[in-house]
């Protein structure tokens, strides 16, 4: 896996060092990765997909009664 | 078992058959998906069918229009010897700037020419750029043998014309292999057609690479990226390539001083070694002048100074560069002010026409063969050697460029 | 021996994007249907027929019995000719038990009300669909050897499956593939007309305001559907 390196307030830092040992994470990095993680879950999870292939179905529920194959 | 990867890139004339040949390996290796797959033969099945290559090829393109699939930055595939990458972009200027400015690292490259239509320009432009990558092992593949009846002298005649051309350019391929990626010869066992070729067919030849070095195996370059006084003196740095134990005898660059390694710093373990890749804290014997950018070595290892580099760079900028121009020369945490000295050669990123030689000015986009020319010395590697160390930034406030360094000028 | 491939909502852009070259021709184009409310396929296979705009007598049948039209032979264009085979053909020959059943499983799909009962309708109406389109194909090739001064293939399989499929590109794709192949194979003479053409909603398909045309022999510029009558009878 490769890496990046990203910025975040050294005070930050301080205190999910001081959270470690309860956490069971072995790092700074691999906490916040973990956390990350779960955030972009839900909000993937939104799957605004749905919303859209529902109106999609409406609009062609109505073409297709107009020309005949529903009714 | 573990298995080891291979990174390499595939580069040719658009029409050369790229996107078939990476369509063939993933079929033949079974690393499709297997959902496409699935509904693919499903469809054949449908229409009364047999499953095809062909349909699969098609069902690849459309996701490639679509933006799926093949349009990613990596593409995977695997034999029972590895797991293969291939390093591929959409836009043929972002491939070109991860390769320049080593944000991907191939290992090996494949050159694809069609036999019917030789070597292009397009072809000379892709094979002067895996120069410049200072890439050593490379697979040329003289595709659409289809087309031509499989005929051994047509692929003797293009294979001449290439080994011509490349080793003026100093390349000089591993295998040269006769392949149709469209029916799938020559590519992973098959060879019904050519029996006239004996040597390995794609993917053997794949097979017999080299995989990279891992970098905890090479010489040890620890850079060094802070210094705290607490109750103890620790060097805060990073491993960028091989191992730092508890009583190796280092040496300080650009200083040359000496010392010892007391112990191996790392929060809330017990450590006494660290390797590539860690980001950790040592302490040593003595307390010696040591501050952000030096690089720590083995005293029985030590790379060479330079102040002359020759690379090549990814000009990011929208302002242009003028030869003579004071930059910051930054690579792993050594910050110096720089210069281009020269200008060899200036490449348009799109088209790899050659812009310019001996130019004076780089523009936004254009890849250039440099020699830059550093205010003090510093510490840097080949990018094939020590990639860590061989991949650095220009910048003044903004990054300006991205490089690779393909020579340690004396 | 005259013979038309009667593709139904064959789309010109899809033609082009998949390089259907048979299905192209030499000549190809769209077809105008401005002239109807709507692109209905009854409605457009039976003015075809006919010659005439048919669209005020088909609709006022309703919007079940329309599809249970069959026109009299006499009414058409076929009647000029002396030994005509028509196969499956909307408002003529229509096959009415299977497109029944095909509607049916549209209603049902559209009916349930799980991602999952959908799921497994949407398969056994594409399998309808699929196998129906074997069947005509088979029957197709075999009409063709045999002795007709007029030959009529109509394909569904295109408009069937694109109305809950037509986002599904690689389906849409083979099939395509599947019609220029049918193309390919034809040795004599031949004119490819749809009534319309398809266009995307999300993953389903709904008719174009056109239709496709193609031919061999002579550029139609944009003609109606209506016009067809005339151009055959005047090749023979």
């Amino acid at each position: 896996m490769e890496y990046g390196e990203i910025k975040i307030p050294k005070q930050m830092i301080s205190k999910i060092e001081a959270r470690l040992e309860e956490t069971g994470f072995e790092s700074v990095d691999k906490y916040v990765t973990f956390v990350l993680e779960e955030v972009i879950k839900e909000v993937e999870d939104e799957e605004p997909e749905e919303v859209f292939s529902e109106e999609d179905e409406e609009k062609v529920k109505g073409r297709l009664r107009a020309l005949g194959y529903l009714d | 078992m573990d298995k080891e990867n291979l990174k390499f890139v595939i580069v040719g004339h658009i029409d050369h058959g790229k996107s078939t040949l990476i369509g063939r390996l993933l079929y033949d290796t079974d690393s499709l998906p297997k959902g496409k797959i699935e509904e693919i033969e499903q469809i054949c099945k449908s229409l009364g069918k047999d499953i095809e290559f062909g349909y699969v090829m098609d069902h690849l393109e459309e996701e490639r229009d679509q933006g799926i699939t093949i349009d990613t930055a990596q593409i995977f595939f695997n034999t029972t010897k590895r797991n293969y990458v291939i390093i591929d972009a959409p836009g043929h200027v972002e491939f070109i700037k991860n390769m320049i400015s080593g944000a991907s690292q191939a290992e090996a490259a494949v050159l694809i020419v069609d036999v019917d239509e030789g070597v292009k320009e397009q072809t000379k432009r892709h094979a002067y750029i895996l120069g410049m990558l200072g890439l050593d092992q490379v697979i040329v593949v003289i595709n659409k043998m289809d087309m031509v009846g499989y005929e051994r002298g047509k692929f003797e005649t293009v294979k001449k014309e290439l080994l011509d051309f490349l080793s003026g350019i100093n390349i000089k391929p591993s295998y040269i292999v006769p392949i149709s990626a469209k029916e799938g010869d020559l590519i992973a066992g098959k060879n019904e057609n050519m029996d006239w070729y004996q040597g390995p067919d794609f993917l053997q030849a794949l097979d017999s690479f080299r995989v990279k070095e891992s970098a905890k195996d090479k010489p040890l370059r620890f850079v060094v990226q802070d210094v705290y006084n607490f109750d103890k003196r620790i060097i805060a740095g990073r491993v960028e390539s091989g191992i730092i134990r508890k009583g190796d005898k280092i040496k300080i660059l650009p200083s040359g001083e000496e010392t010892t390694v007391k112990s191996v710093e790392e929060f809330l373990k017990n450590v006494t070694e660290a390797e590539a890749g860690k980001s950790t804290g040592i302490i040593t014997e003595d307390k010696l002048f040591i501050d952000r950018g030096d690089v720590i070595v083995h005293d029985r290892d030590v790379p060479v100074l330079t102040n002359h580099i020759r690379a090549n760079i990814f000009w990011m900028d929208n302002t242009p560069y003028n030869k003579g121009d004071t930059l910051w020369f930054r690579c792993a945490t050594q910050d110096v002010a720089c210069e281009i000295e020269k200008i060899s050669r200036v490449i348009n990123s799109s088209t790899l026409d050659l812009i310019a030689e001996d130019a004076d000015e780089i523009k936004n986009r254009e890849v250039a063969d440099i020699i830059i020319k550093t205010d003090k010395p510093v510490v840097v590697e080949n990018f094939n050697t020590i990639e860590e160390l061989g991949r650095f930034v220009l910048r003044t406030d903004d990054t300006l460029a991205g490089g690779i360094i393909t020579e340690l000028v004396q | 021996m005259i013979t038309v491939l009667a593709i139904d909502a064959l789309e010109y852009t899809l033609v082009e994007k998949f390089d259907c070259n048979n299905l192209k021709q030499k000549y190809y184009g769209k077809t105008n249907i401005s002239e109807f409310s709507e692109p209905r396929t009854m409605v457009l296979w039976s003015s075809f027929m006919t010659g005439k705009n048919m669209e005020k007598e088909i609709l006022a049948k309703g919007d079940k019995d329309m599809w249970n039209t069959k026109l009299d032979i006499k009414d058409t264009f076929f009647d000029q000719f002396e030994n005509p085979k028509i196969i499956d053909l909307p408002g003529f020959s229509y096959i009415t038990d299977q497109h029944d059943q095909e509607r049916k499983l549209l209603k049902e799909f559209f009916d349930a009300q799980s991602e999952e009962e959908k799921g497994q309708v949407r398969v056994d109406y594409n399998n309808l669909a699929f196998e129906h389109h074997r069947k005509i194909k088979e029957e197709f090739i075999d009409v063709l050897e045999a002795d007709h001064d007029f030959i009529l293939g109509y394909f569904s399989v295109a408009d069937v499956i694109g109305h809950l499929n037509f986002g599904n590109r690689t389906m849409m794709k083979m099939i395509y593939k599947d019609l220029d192949e049918i193309a390919g194979s034809m040795k004599n003479q031949f004119i490819v007309l749809s009534d319309h053409g398809m266009e995307q909603i999300g993953i389903f398909g709904d008719h174009s305001n056109y239709g496709f045309w193609s031919t061999d022999f002579k550029d139609l510029g944009n003609p109606g559907i209506t016009d067809f009558a005339k151009i055959i009878k005047e090749m023979r």
